[in-house]
């Protein structure tokens, strides 16, 4: 394992950042920053026997954002020549300039040291520097054991590397240099008879796993080694019976759980959510402002972190800095079932009275303006095994890997559909189901949860696009989970009244 | 370029195609494709009762798909000098040499017989500021505060360029302006909290009348008592634009002539059947005068007006190129740009208005349920286009022909093929409604027997 040398951006555009600072607080700013970063993304997709996509996309900019006596200004350019990035800050500024209405707050922010220092991705293998030919030969190879199985009609199978290189400065002091690697691998099959569609995928849904960590995830996922078997559910699903619907008692699989917790704990949490700044995409938050510390979600056996440090794990969630120059930190969102923290960056801090950001605010690239968003928000684990938990199950369902998520603006009413489920009768895993789907009220699950599995049955799943605000931004989250059950639960709405 | 316009540097048509000419130029490739796209975006968001940011935002990107012994890659950068575009070409190359099967797909697009449609522009959008939008922003923060709501929402206008330009001849080009506006008022009170929500797209800033949105969204937002939780059922909806928009997204989406073929579109085996309601018919048309966006598509094929549903039947398909060739179908001008693995998409949805005015929708229900706008809609049954999703921001009783009381948010399951087959009336008054990758100008409609299960 090591750790690339090269973090941050290249030493010329990180100048372009002190220039745009030095713009800044001579058209006035009280505060501002400059990010300046460089994106480096491949896209290759393998679909149905022939190569699809080979796409290698770069792009870089700058963005400055700054306070002058009114609200945020904004600006961001990807001309990086001396007299781009100082139209960028001065344009900033004066958008910052203009008055607030009478009576309305400036903004404050939470105080942070002004760090000075570097992070990078520590990674075994580049994926940048692994010859294109073997990534297309692994997606090949995938790609013929998915078609291998009578009955599949679509075979995809994908890899997608990420680099993005940084250079954070702000008008308070701080310096960071960060270079994040991203890479993400997986494979899927879809059946189709008699206008019924079915998907299975392989190891996740939405383009499989995706972690902080280089070509070796895609190795050690071994896509070809499962897409049998992935391949195989899929046409099976043809001819599996129905979900029941009714209320079960449910076990969900760590891919469906960390996409619950997702949506149903980690949105909620955001800090901006809460407040109502989200309020006309977004949306807003089951918690009121006041509520978190006493505000019971679950059970007392529910207990889960926000966590961007490496020790959580190669999260995609996962890094040394935000993108207001706050450390990474791991912190409580739920404890015991209590809300008991919420996700926050300088400003929500300071608006909410925390003495510190927790150090979530990210943007999508150069060119959005950072918002709060999740780190790898994860569900601690209990103990036993997944076999332990489906032996204690006298009746109920066993359902994995998300087929369709969909949530109130509040977070509160929920209904997600699954990939995949089996029927578990007398403690043992029974016949496959076809068209699961599961849902209910937040606060009404998570209180059913009555068993969590151990650490041993832990995985910390990525996603790769979480979207956000308006314009959209696409962000990486990271959650970890165990399979967990819950008593009781609705399921099988497909369809009916 | 001024100081209000950073980074923006829109080029003209022959500075574009100046960069096009310049990166085929750079490229040694048996056939190749460039195009060329920049942007400024001007948003002013404000929230909670507040002004939230000011936002400038100038992009550029420029991309090459160049073809090698019958083997094609994209690369895109920002970077549009010299080293810049000699760097995308080595790298296009690097890419497409990689060994491997020929690809299937790889002709370029000659010069099409038709040009595209001509780019809606408006010159006053262009030159919109922040400071005449935090104003705009901070009249509906006015009213919010006076009629005692909390508003949250946006402003935002654009000036883009697109150009595409490939070496079988092909040449297209776009300058054009988009503005959206949207707004959400929401009376506090915990769980009895009841909010209201409009919004609005148009290629002229002027052509929205944010001050009439406010003022409805106000309404909304109050209008109607404490909200009542209703039993869940089939009930007659009347479907307000921003509702009907959400479901014509996945409507459109099984029209795509590649998910057709793959046996991956809820249409296949349907193509031609009278699917729908006789009174329904869906378009794509660019052309629209209340449309907005791009006249071509990822390869440069003018769009072409297309009838996908005309008066209850399956009519066409959208198609790029490949896809078409394969299938025996014209070119409609919707494909991604190659490598496309993905088929056409829809960019310009359009319902034609019928004779319903809003009166009558609602005087036609004995008993139904007045929908603002539809949330976090996501597919459940591919094949029956069974879809779930969620009333937000306004739903209201309907009781003989008349909106009584504002109910509780409800979750629904329903197909929409049966959906669409059931419905029995089309408004007659369009709206413009922004989505995340279309815009959709369509009336009001009403559908019985639709499924709430919560």
């Amino acid at each position: 394992m090591r750790v690339a040398p090269d973090a941050g951006a290249r030493p010329r555009e990180a100048d372009r950042a002190e220039e745009a600072l030095d713009e800044a607080r001579r058209a006035g700013a009280r505060y501002a920053d400059a990010r300046v970063v460089e994106r480096t993304r491949r896209r290759l997709l393998v679909k149905n026997g022939a190569v699809a996509e080979v796409i290698e996309e770069e792009d870089r900019g700058i963005a400055v954002r700054a306070l002058a006596g009114g609200t945020w200004g904004f600006a961001a350019t990807a001309d990086l020549e001396p007299a781009g990035v100082a139209r960028a800050a001065r344009a900033a500024v004066a958008q910052a300039r203009i008055p607030l209405p009478p009576g309305a707050a400036p903004v404050d922010l939470a105080p942070e040291p002004p760090h000075v220092g570097a992070w990078a991705t520590p990674i075994a293998i580049d994926p940048f520097e692994v010859p294109l030919g073997d990534q297309v030969d692994l997606l090949l190879r995938t790609d013929a054991a998915l078609r291998a199985v009578r009955g599949v009609t679509i075979a995809e199978s994908a890899l997608r590397f990420d680099r993005v290189r940084q250079h954070f400065a702000s008008s308070e002091g701080a310096r960071i240099d960060q270079r994040i690697v991203h890479t993400g691998a997986g494979c899927e099959a879809r059946a189709f008879r008699d206008g019924v569609i079915t998907r299975r995928s392989y190891p996740n849904a939405a383009g499989g796993q995706h972690a902080s960590r280089g070509y070796e995830l895609a190795l050690e996922l071994d896509l070809p080694g499962n897409a049998t078997r992935i391949a195989e559910e899929a046409v099976a699903l043809l001819d599996a019976p129905p979900c029941p619907s009714g209320e079960l008692d449910v076990i969900l699989g760590s891919a469906m759980l960390a996409l619950q917790i997702h949506e149903s704990i980690g949105h909620p949490t955001e800090l901006d959510r809460v407040l109502g700044w989200e309020a006309v995409v977004a949306g807003t938050s089951y918690l009121a402002p006041g509520a978190i510390g006493s505000h019971r979600i679950g059970s007392p056996r529910v207990n889960v972190v926000a966590d961007a440090r490496l020790e959580h794990g190669p999260g995609v969630g996962t890094f040394g800095y935000d993108d207001e120059g706050v450390a990474a930190q791991r912190m409580d969102l739920v404890r015991e079932g209590v809300v008991v923290g919420a996700l926050s960056g300088r400003e929500s801090a300071a608006r909410s009275g925390l003495a510190r950001s927790g150090g979530t605010v990210r943007a999508e690239s150069w060119d959005r303006f950072p918002l709060v968003r999740m780190t790898n928000v994860s569900l601690e684990p209990g103990a036993g095994s997944l076999a332990d938990l489906i032996a204690d199950t006298r009746d109920g369902l066993l359902l994995d890997v998300d087929y369709s998520w969909s949530i109130d603006d509040k977070r509160l009413n929920f209904q997600f559909g699954t990939e995949i489920g089996w029927r578990i009768r007398g403690g043992k895993l029974a016949e496959m189901v076809s068209g699961a789907t599961y849902g209910g009220i937040t606060p009404v699950f998570w209180s059913a949860c009555d068993a969590i599995c151990g650490p041993e049955a832990w995985t910390l799943w990525g996603f790769a696009d979480c979207g956000k605000g308006h314009p959209m931004q696409s962000m990486s989250t990271g959650h970890g989970a165990a399979p967990a059950r819950f008593r009781k639960v609705r399921v099988g709405f497909r369809g009916a009244p | 370029v001024s100081d209000a316009r950073p980074g923006a540097d829109l080029p003209s048509r022959e500075q574009a195609f100046e960069i096009l000419h310049r990166t085929l130029r750079a490229t040694a490739a048996d056939a190749a494709e460039a195009s060329f796209d920049a942007e400024v975006t001007r948003l002013t968001g404000y929230a909670a009762g507040e002004l939230r940011h000011t936002i400038t935002e100038g992009g550029r990107a420029l991309s090459l798909a160049a073809v090698f012994d019958r083997r094609v890659s994209r690369v895109t950068t920002t970077r549009i000098d010299a080293e810049g575009i000699a760097d995308l070409a080595r790298r296009a190359e690097a890419i497409a040499r990689v060994p491997r099967e020929p690809d299937l797909a790889i002709d370029l697009a000659g010069p099409p017989a038709a040009p595209s449609l001509p780019s809606k522009f408006d010159a006053a959008t262009a030159s919109d500021d922040h400071a005449a939008q935090t104003g705009d922003a901070a009249a509906v923060l006015r009213l919010a505060r006076s009629r005692g709501l909390e508003a949250a929402g946006y402003v935002m206008s654009s000036e883009g360029v697109s150009a595409i330009r490939n070496t079988a001849g092909l040449e297209a080009y776009h300058h054009g302006t988009e503005a959206e506006a949207a707004v959400t008022m929401r009376r506090l009170g915990g769980e009895a909290e009841t909010s209201g929500y409009g919004a609005a797209a148009a290629w002229r800033a002027a052509a929205i009348r944010l001050d009439e949105i406010a003022a409805s969204v106000a309404n909304k937002a109050i209008w109607g008592g404490p909200p009542l939780k209703l039993d869940p059922g089939e009930y007659t909806v009347v479907l307000e634009p921003l509702a009907v928009a959400e479901l014509l997204m996945f409507l459109a989406e099984g029209f795509n002539a590649r998910s057709v073929e793959e046996d991956d579109s809820f249409l296949t085996g349907r193509v031609g059947k009278d699917l729908f309601s006789p009174l329904f018919t869906l378009l794509d048309d660019a052309g629209h005068p209340l449309q907005r966006g791009l006249p071509f598509d990822g390869e440069g094929w003018p769009k072409r007006r297309v009838a996908l549903i005309d008066k209850g039947r399956v009519a066409e398909l959208l198609a790029d190129r490949a896809t078409a060739a394969r299938m025996g179908l014209e070119p409609t001008g919707h494909g991604f740009p190659i490598p496309n693995a993905h088929g056409a998409y829809a960019a310009n949805l359009v319902v034609p208005p019928g004779d319903a005015s809003n009166e009558d929708l609602v005087a036609g229900c004995a008993r139904g349920i007045l929908v603002t706008r539809f949330w976090y809609a996501r597919p459940v049954d591919p094949g029956t286009l069974t879809v779930t999703g969620l009333t937000r921001d306004g739903t209201f009783l309907i009781e003989d022909g008349r909106v009584t009381r504002r109910l509780a948010d409800l979750r629904w399951n329903q197909s929409l093929i049966e959906a669409f087959a059931a419905l029995d009336a089309v408004g007659n008054r369009e709206a413009v409604v922004p989505m995340e990758h279309l815009t959709v100008v369509t009336p009001a409609l009403r559908i019985p027997r639709f499924r709430f299960i919560s």
